[in-house]
C-alpha cells in the first residue's frame, strides 16, 4: 500500500550518525542506490 | 527484514535501520548481527520529513501490538530500558535516487511493520526488478 506521501522529500543535507558516531549524509548511507529505511520504534 | 538482506541486495537497493536516541541500544542490535547500518535520528528529522509521528495511546492498546510484542518476545526480543522515543510509530519508507519517498507505510500499533514479501515486492517493481505485484 502506498500512503501517498511521494511528494515528501528528505533535505539532502541531513546527516545521521550510526551505532558508532560516525556521520553521514542520507545519501551517503544510501550509496547511489534506492534505500529502504526501517523506523525501528524502540531498540529493546 | 535481516533474514532477507540477501534478497535486498540482489534487488539493487541499501537498506538501514533508524532508531531514536538510545545509541547503547542501537550498538547492542548491531552486535547482535543486524546485517542493516543501525542509524540513529534524536531529533526525528527523518520521521518529520518522511512524515511519520507518535503511536497514539489508543494504538497502545491494540491487541494486534500485543501479538506483536508476544511474536518479538518468542523470537529472543526483550524489552530494554524505556526511552524517550517509546512512542515513535514503527513503518518502513522507500527512498529514491534523490531522497524522495517513493513509498511508505506507517505502523499504527507496536510492532506493525509492513510484511517483508510486500517491501521486497514493492522494491523489486521501483528497481525495474519484476515481480511487484
Amino acid at each position: 500500500m502506498n500512503s501517498g506521501r511521494q511528494s515528501n522529500q528528505v533535505p539532502g543535507s541531513l546527516t545521521l550518525a550510526d551505532h558508532e558516531g560516525r556521520w553521514r549524509s542520507l545519501a551517503e548511507w544510501a550509496a547511489g542506490r534506492p534505500l529502504v529505511v526501517q523506523m525501528v520504534r524502540y531498540y529493546g | 527484514m535481516g533474514e532477507h538482506a540477501g534478497e535486498f541486495e540482489e534487488a539493487g537497493v541499501s537498506v538501514v535501520s533508524v532508531g531514536g536516541s538510545a545509541d547503547y541500544q542501537a550498538r547492542d542490535l548491531a552486535e547482535g548481527g543486524h546485517p542493516f547500518p543501525v542509524l540513529l535520528d534524536p531529533d526525528q528529522e527523518l520521521r518529520s520529513a518522511v512524515g511519520f509521528g507518535d503511536l497514539s495511546k489508543l494504538d497502545f492498546l491494540k491487541p494486534e501490538g500485543a501479538i506483536n510484542y508476544w511474536r518479538s518476545f518468542r523470537r529472543g526480543a526483550r524489552q530494554g530500558r524505556p526511552t524517550r522515543d517509546r512512542e515513535r510509530s514503527p513503518g518502513v519508507v522507500i527512498l529514491g535516487p534523490n531522497l524522495e519517498v517513493l513509498w511508505a507505510r506507517e505502523g499504527r500499533a507496536l510492532g506493525d511493520y509492513p510484511p517483508v514479501g510486500e517491501v521486497l515486492a514493492v522494491v523489486r517493481r521501483l528497481t525495474g526488478g519484476g515481480d511487484g505485484a
